[in-house]
C-alpha cells in the first residue's frame, strides 16, 4: 500500500511487471472505443486538436527542463573523463535534484533526463521508486538488474509492458558483485588488449526520483554498500528531492554523508512552469480551444490551492476539452482556421439549426434588416457563409483579443499594487468575464502609466513591442483568407471589422513611432511651435492614416495653448489616449461576440465536479437524496430532510443517524428505524418483525462500511459516529 | 617493516600487535581478533597493509553489503577458490562443508584470514553466525584466522554464555599532531589539486609547492577545526576546500607566501564560515561552463543566481528554509492545522477554534497549571498523535472561507505525509489514522507568515 490516496479500504492495482493480459485487453479495448467514435466529425477534430496541444506541450517541457537537464548531464560527463576524485577514496558523486512538491510532474522530468543521460552519457542507467525498495536486498537488486540489463529494462517499464529478455540473470543473483564481475567483463576485458581505443569508461547512474519516501535505513547502507565498490564501479547517484537539501542530511548520518560528494540543482518552481503552460499553449490565439475566465479561474486555483501539479492542470484542460467537443458536431467549427469553410460546408441542416439556437446568435441577427434574417433562416446555403464569414471575425476577434491581453499584461506586469494581478492568466480571466475598459482598476492602471517616467515608459513599450512581435511571428506567414472586403479604410463605422494581423500590424507600428519619439523626447518644456511643427510631421509620415489621430492632434494643440508641457509629457498623452482605444478595441469580453460558444469553454458547473471530486459530498448526496442517483419516482421527497419509507435502507439508517450525537444506541435507532417504515403499526408488533431486525442489521453494517459508524467497546449497545 | 610504518603513519603500536599476532609464514594463526577504534581511526587500512605486506590469503568481506548470509558465504568461498566459479551456498553447514572440501585440497598448511569489515552488522543478523565465525578455526581444518574489524566496542556484542573471546586490539583516536602529521603526508596531493583547477604562474607554483607553506596553512586550520571534528576524512575534505582560498591571495600576487600573519587574517574569517558547513558536504564550486540553452530563457537568470545565495541560508536556518518551501496554499494550511492539533491538547480545541466557547471557570488547580514551567510546555514536549478527523475539524476552522472536502484536499494529506512533514500512514482511513506533526515551532511560523496566519494566537501555550 503505498501511495494510494483514498478516503475508503480498497483494493488497490499496482503495475508490477505481470502485465501480459492486460497487455491484450487493451489492444482489443482500444479499438473498441475508437471504433465507436472513430466516424464521428467532433471526435476527429477533438484528436487533432488535442495532439496538437499534446506536441506542444512537449516541446514547451523540452524547453523549459533542458537547462537543468543540460547541467545535470555535463556534471555527470565531468565524472565520466575524470573517473575518480583523487586520493580520498569510497567518495560518491551524487547530484541531487530539488525538483519542488508536485510529485505527480516529475515522472516526466526523470524520464527526460534518463533518456538525455543515456544518449549523451552512458547507456547504464537504473531507476529506483521507493515502491521498489522495501528492503535493502530488493534495493541492490533492481538497481544491478537494471544496470546489467540496461535499455531494454527500462523502455519496456516505461511502456508499461515487459518481455522477458532472453539472456537474464535472476533476481536473487543480481547481487553487487555480480555487477562487478559483469561490468569488468563487458568494460575492462577490451582494454587491455588494445590500449590505445580502448573504450572509455562507462560510467553507472542509478536514479533515486523521490528520495523523500525511502526508508533513511535503507538508502543509508545501500549508499555505504556502493561506497565500497566506487573504486572500482564508476558509479554516480542522482537524487530527486521535493523539499529541500536538509532533507538530504536529515535522512544521512555524518558517516553516510561523508561518502557523497553533493552537488545541488534547482528546477523550476512548478507555478513558474505553469504559467509558462498557461500563457503559452492555452492563452495564445493559436490554440484551437478556449477556456473562459472562469472554467481557466477553476483550474488555476485547483493548482494553486490544491496540488501544484502542471499534469493534474492539462488533464483537466483535456476533459474541459472532451466535454466540450462530445458528441456535438457543431463543435466542429472549433478548429484551425484553415478548416473552417471546409467543415461549414459539412454541416448538416440540423446541426445548422443548432448553431442558430445559439444564444450569441440573436444579438446579430437583431442588426440584420428583414430580408436577412429570413434568409438565414431558410437558406441553409446562406447562412453557410454567413457563418464562416463570423467564424473568421471570431478568429480576427481572438487573434486581437490576446495580443491585447498580453500587451496589457506586458505594460502593467512592473506597476505598484498589482492591481489587475501580475501574470498574463490573471488578466485573461479578468478581461474575459467584464469590459475591462469600464472598470475601476483598469482605470487605475492606466492612471498609473501615466505616472510613469521616461526610461520607464520607454521599457515597458519595449515589453509589449516584444509581446506583438511574437504574435506576429507565430502567426502563419501565409496570409489567411478572407471574406471580408480590403482594409484600407480603417475609418469603417464598425470597430470590429479592423481586426486581426492588421491590427496587431498597426500596433506594432504606432508602438515603434510612440517609442521612438519617447526615448528622444525632451523632458523640458518647449517652445511649442517647433516641437509642435516636428511632431505633426512625424505623425504625417509615420503614424499610419487616421482621422481621429488628427482630430486628436487638434485638441492637443488647443490644449497646449493654455500650459507649457514638455514634449515628452505631450508624447505620453497621446500614448495613453492611443493606449486606450486600442484596449477598448481589442478588449471586448468574447462574450458580447457572435458564435462565441463554438470556441470558448464555459460550462464550469458540469466540470467542476469531475476535476475537484468531493467523495465524502457525493456520498453524503446520494444517501440524503438518492433521487439525484437513482432517478426514480418512489424515493422523490418534498425536502432532501425528511424521510419516507419507499427510500433505502441504507439511506433511512443514514438520515436517522445524523440526528444523534457522538454515541448512537443501537436499539433507539431501531426503533426510529422501524418507525419509519412502519408507521401504523404498533410498537409490540413492530418488534416481533424480524425482516425489519435484519434489515436494519443491513444497514448498520453498510454505514459502518463506508465509514460512518465504528462499534465502541465503551458503551454496550452503542457506535461511534465518526463524522461530524 | 620501514615501509609499512611510512605507509601507515602513527600506528606503530597496533601495527606491532597485529604482526605479532599474525606471526609469519607457517605458524598457526590466532583463532580471532576483533579490533575496534572509531572512524577514521586506521583501522582497515593497518589490517589490509600487513596481510598485503606478509602475502596471507585473505578474503574481505563488507558485512553492510550482505543483507542476506547467503551473500557472505559465497563471497568467502568464492574469495577463497582463486578461479571464478559460482558456488552456491546457502546455510552455515553448506559452508562448513565446502571448506572442508576445500582444505583436502590444500596440501600445505597455508594460512587463511577473513576479514569482516563493519563486523557490527553481525548484530542485525542470526546470533550464531558471528559466533561461529569467532570460533571458526573449529570447525574445519584449515589454518584460518578471522578479523573483525568495527567500530563498536567488543562489549557491546551480547553473546550468550560460552563464547570463546577474541583477542582484542583498539584504536585510539588520533591526537592533533598526528593529524597534523597525517594530513601532512598528503601536501603533495593538496598542491596538485590545487594547481590543477587553477592557472598558476611558475615562480608562484614554486612557493606554493614549499612545504612551510602548507604547514602553516595546516596549523592554522586545525586550531580552528580540531575541535568540533576530529574525523581524519572530513577534516581532509575540508582542508583540501580552505587550502585553495588559503592560496587565493598568492595565487593573485596579493600576499606574498611568507607573510603569515596577513595570511592568518585573510583565512580566518573564511575558516569559521566553512565550519558551518562543515560536514554538508556540499560542493559549492559553481558550474564552470553555463549551458547555451540557459542564454535563451533569460527569466531562469536571476532565480539560478538566487539560489547560490539561499542556499547557505538555507541550510543553516529553518525560517530561510521554509520560506523557500512551495506548497499549495490549503496544503500549508493542513500543515498548520496538524502543528496545531499535534500540540495542542484535545480538551482545549473548543475554546481555541469556537467562537462562543463560553467562560471558563477559574479553578485553583488550573491556575497553578497555568504558572507554566517550560519543561511542560507543549511545544516543548514534543508533538503529540492526532487523528484525521482532529485534523480536518481544525483545518476547516482555522480556513476563513468555506471549502468542500474535495478528494484533492485529501490527497495533499498523503503528500505532506510522503514529504514527511507529517507522521503517519499514507492511507487516508476515517477510524484507524493517526498522524503527528513532525516539523518544529519555528518551521510552522515562517509557513504560517507566508499564508497571513498567526500561530501564536491559537496555541495553548501562548494563551
Amino acid at each position: 500500500m503505498e501511495s494510494t490516496t483514498s478516503v475508503s479500504k480498497g483494493v488497490f492495482l499496482f503495475p508490477n511487471g505481470f502485465k501480459r493480459t492486460k497487455h491484450l485487453k487493451k489492444k482489443s479495448k482500444q479499438p473498441l472505443f475508437e471504433s465507436i467514435f472513430k466516424k464521428e466529425p467532433w471526435y476527429m477534430t477533438f484528436k487533432s486538436n488535442w495532439n496538437i496541444i499534446e506536441h506542444q506541450l512537449k516541446e514547451l517541457h523540452e524547453q523549459t527542463y533542458s537547462a537543468m537537464l543540460n547541467d545535470v548531464v555535463n556534471y555527470v560527463k565531468s565524472f565520466d573523463q575524470t573517473c575518480l576524485y583523487d586520493s580520498i577514496e569510497g567518495i560518491i558523486p551524487s547530484a541531487t535534484l530539488l525538483t519542488g512538491v508536485n510529485q505527480p510532474d516529475h515522472v516526466n522530468q526523470f524520464l527526460a533526463l534518463i533518456h538525455k543521460i543515456r544518449e549523451d552519457v552512458t547507456p547504464h542507467v537504473a531507476m529506483i521508486s521507493s515502491q521498489d525498495a522495501q528492503t535493502v536486498k530488493h534495493m541492490v537488486e533492481s538497481a544491478v538488474s537494471q544496470l546489467i540489463h540496461g535499455q531494454e529494462y527500462l523502455d519496456d517499464s516505461a511502456d508499461e509492458s515487459m518481455i522477458e529478455p532472453t539472456v537474464r540473470l535472476k533476481k536473487s543473483q543480481c547481487t553487487m558483485r555480480s555487477l562487478l564481475n559483469w561490468y569488468q567483463s563487458t568494460h575492462m576485458n577490451t582494454s587491455p588488449k588494445k590500449l590505445k581505443h580502448a573504450p572509455p569508461k562507462k560510467i553507472l547512474v542509478i536514479i533515486m526520483p523521490d528520495f523523500e519516501s525511502f526508508n533513511c535505513n535503507i538508502l543509508q547502507d545501500f549508499v555505504m554498500i556502493i561506497s565500497s565498490y566506487i573504486s572500482s564501479l564508476p558509479i554516480v547517484l542522482i537524487f530527486g528531492v521535493a523539499t529541500s537539501v536538509s532533507a538530504l542530511h536529515k535522512s544521512f548520518p555524518y558517516h553516510v554523508s561523508s561518502k557523497l560528494l553533493i552537488k545541488v540543482f534547482h528546477s523550476h518552481p512548478s507555478h513558474v512552469y505553469m504559467n509558462q503552460v498557461v500563457e503559452n499553449i492555452f492563452l495564445t490565439h493559436t490554440s484551437p480551444f478556449h477556456l473562459s475566465g472562469r472554467a481557466l479561474e477553476l483550474l488555476t486555483d485547483v493548482f494553486l490551492f490544491y496540488d501544484f501539479s502542471v499534469t493534474g492542470l492539462v488533464q483537466s484542460v483535456k476533459y474541459c476539452m472532451m466535454e466540450h467537443y462530445y458528441g456535438d458536431n457543431i463543435k466542429t467549427l472549433c478548429c484551425n482556421r484553415e478548416k473552417i469553410e471546409e467543415t461549414v460546408s459539412k454541416l448538416k441542416s440540423d446541426e445548422l439549426e443548432n448553431i442558430r439556437q445559439l444564444l450569441s446568435f440573436r444579438p446579430f441577427l437583431e442588426v440584420q434588416d428583414c430580408e436577412t434574417k429570413i434568409g438565414l433562416f431558410e437558406d441553409d446555403n446562406f447562412f453557410r457563409e454567413i457563418l464562416s464569414k463570423e467564424m473568421h471575425k471570431l478568429h480576427d476577434y481572438l487573434h486581437s483579443f490576446y495580443l491585447c491581453v498580453h500587451m496589457l499584461s506586458a505594460l502593467v506586469k512592473d506597476l505598484p499594487k498589482n492591481l489587475l494581478g501580475k501574470t498574463v492568466r490573471e488578466i485573461y480571466t479578468k478581461c474575459t468575464t467584464e469590459h475591462i475598459t469600464e472598470t475601476q482598476p483598469y482605470r487605475e492602471c492606466m492612471q498609473l502609466i501615466g505616472f510613469q517616467s521616461q526610461i520607464k515608459m520607454a521599457e515597458s513599450i519595449k515589453n509589449a513591442l516584444k509581446e506583438v512581435n511574437s504574435v506576429l511571428q507565430t502567426s502563419s506567414p501565409v496570409k489567411p483568407l478572407r471574406s471580408t472586403p480590403s482594409k484600407t479604410n480603417t475609418i469603417s463605422v464598425k470597430v470590429s471589422n479592423d481586426l486581426g494581423q492588421d491590427f496587431a500590424k498597426l500596433i506594432r507600428i504606432h508602438l515603434l513611432t510612440f517609442l521612438r519619439q519617447i526615448e528622444s523626447a525632451n523632458n523640458e518644456g518647449l517652445i511649442l511651435g517647433n516641437a509642435n511643427e516636428e511632431q505633426e510631421h512625424d505623425l504625417d509620415t509615420d503614424v499610419a492614416p487616421g482621422n481621429r489621430y488628427k482630430l486628436k492632434e487638434k485638441l492637443l494643440k488647443a490644449t497646449r495653448v493654455e500650459r507649457v508641457q514638455s514634449e515628452f509629457e505631450m508624447v505620453r498623452s497621446r500614448f495613453m489616449s492611443y493606449l486606450g482605444e486600442v484596449f477598448a478595441r481589442g478588449l471586448q469580453p468574447p462574450r458580447t461576440q457572435t458564435f462565441h460558444e463554438l470556441l470558448f469553454f464555459s460550462d464550469v458547473a458540469s466540470v467542476k465536479k469531475q476535476i475537484v471530486g468531493s467523495p465524502r459530498g457525493a456520498l453524503h448526496l446520494a444517501l440524503n437524496n438518492p433521487v439525484h442517483y437513482l432517478q426514480c419516482s418512489c424515493c422523490h421527497l418534498p425536502s432532501p430532510e425528511s424521510i419516507s419509507e419507499w427510500l433505502p435502507d441504507v439511506s433511512i439508517a443514514y438520515k436517522l443517524h445524523r440526528e444523534c450525537g457522538k454515541h448512537i444506541n443501537l436499539y433507539d435507532w431501531l426503533q426510529a428505524f422501524a418507525a419509519v417504515l412502519r408507521p401504523d403499526e404498533e410498537d409490540e408488533e413492530r418488534f416481533q418483525d424480524a425482516s425489519l431486525q435484519a434489515r436494519f442489521t443491513r444497514a448498520v453494517a453498510e454505514l459502518q462500511f463506508l465509514g460512518f459508524i465504528k462499534s465502541s467497546k465503551r458503551k454496550t449497545d452503542h457506535v461511534m459516529r465518526l463524522t461530524w | 617493516m620501514e615501509e609499512i610504518y611510512a605507509k601507515v603513519p602513527c600506528r606503530e603500536n597496533q601495527l606491532n600487535s597485529l604482526l605479532d599476532l599474525l606471526g609469519e609464514g607457517d605458524e598457526p594463526l590466532p583463532v580471532s581478533v576483533f579490533i575496534s577504534g572509531n572512524m577514521a581511526t586506521g583501522k582497515s587500512l593497518c589490517v589490509n597493509t600487513i596481510l598485503e605486506h606478509l602475502r596471507f590469503k585473505h578474503v574481505n568481506i563488507d558485512c553492510i553489503e550482505c543483507y542476506t548470509p547467503k551473500i557472505m558465504y559465497e563471497a568467502i568461498l568464492s574469495g577463497l577458490h582463486d578461479d571464478q566459479v559460482d558456488m552456491k551456498c546457502d546455510s552455515l553447514w553448506e559452508l562448513m562443508n565446502n571448506l572442508n572440501a576445500y582444505s583436502t585440497q590444500q596440501y600445505s598448511y597455508e594460512p587463511i584470514v577473513l576479514v569482516f569489515d563493519r563486523a557490527e552488522r553481525f548484530r542485525a543478523m542470526d546470533q550464531n553466525i558471528m559466533c561461529t565465525f569467532i570460533r571458526l578455526r573449529e570447525f574445519c581444518n584449515l589454518n584460518i584466522c578471522t578479523l573483525f574489524v568495527t567500530h563498536l566496542i567488543y562489549d557491546s556484542f551480547h553473546f550468550k554464555m560460552g563464547v570463546r573471546e577474541p583477542i582484542k586490539i583498539y584504536f585510539p583516536n588520533y591526537n592533533k599532531e598526528e593529524l597534523f602529521k597525517i594530513i601532512f603526508i598528503h601536501q603533495k596531493a593538496f598542491v596538485r589539486h590545487l594547481t590543477n583547477n587553477h592557472e598558476v604562474d611558475c615562480g608562484i607554483k614554486e612557493d606554493l609547492e614549499r612545504p612551510e607553506l602548507f604547514a602553516n596553512f595546516l596549523n592554522a586550520f586545525l586550531s580552528v577545526f580540531y575541535r568540533p571534528c576530529r574525523d581524519l576524512i572530513e577534516l581532509q575534505h575540508m582542508a583540501r576546500v580552505n587550502f585553495v582560498k588559503y592560496c587565493e591571495p598568492i595565487i593573485k600576487n596579493e600576499i606574498k607566501y611568507n607573510d603569515l600573519s596577513k595570511l592568518w587574517r585573510h583565512i580566518a574569517p573564511i575558516l569559521k564560515t566553512s565550519l558551518e558547513l562543515l560536514y554538508l558536504r556540499i560542493n559549492t564550486s559553481k558550474s564552470t561552463a553555463q549551458s547555451p540553452a540557459k542564454e535563451n530563457h533569460e527569466w531562469i537568470e536571476p532565480q539560478s543566481y538566487n539560489f547560490e545565495n539561499t542556499l547557505k541560508e538555507e541550510l543553516l536556518s529553518t525560517k530561510t528554509f521554509a520560506q523557500s518551501f512551495e506548497l499549495p496554499y490549503y496544503a500549508k494550511f493542513l500543515l498548520i492545522a496538524a502543528y496545531l492539533a499535534s500540540y495542542n491538547p484535545p480538551k482545549e480545541d473548543k475554546r481555541l477554534f469556537m467562537k462562543n466557547h463560553g467562560k471558563q471557570r477559574k479553578r485553583l488547580q488550573q491556575v497553578k497549571a497555568k504558572a507554566k514551567i517550560s519543561e511542560k510546555l507543549n511545544t516543548q514536549l514534543g508533538p503529540k498523535i492526532f487523528t484525521l478527523d482532529r485534523l480536518l475539524a481544525i483545518f476547516y476552522a482555522i480556513l476563513e472561507e468555506k471549502i468542500g472536502l474535495t478528494s484533492n484536499l485529501l490527497a495533499q494529506i498523503a503528500t505532506l505525509v510522503e514529504l514527511k512533514l507529517i507522521a503517519g500512514s499514507k492511507e487516508i482511513d476515517l477510524d484507524a489514522s493517526k498522524y503527528k506533526c513532525i516539523v518544529g515551532y519555528d518551521f510552522i511560523s515562517a509557513v504560517a507568515q507566508t499564508v497571513g496566519f498567526n500561530v501564536r494566537k491559537y496555541l495553548y501555550d501562548f494563551m
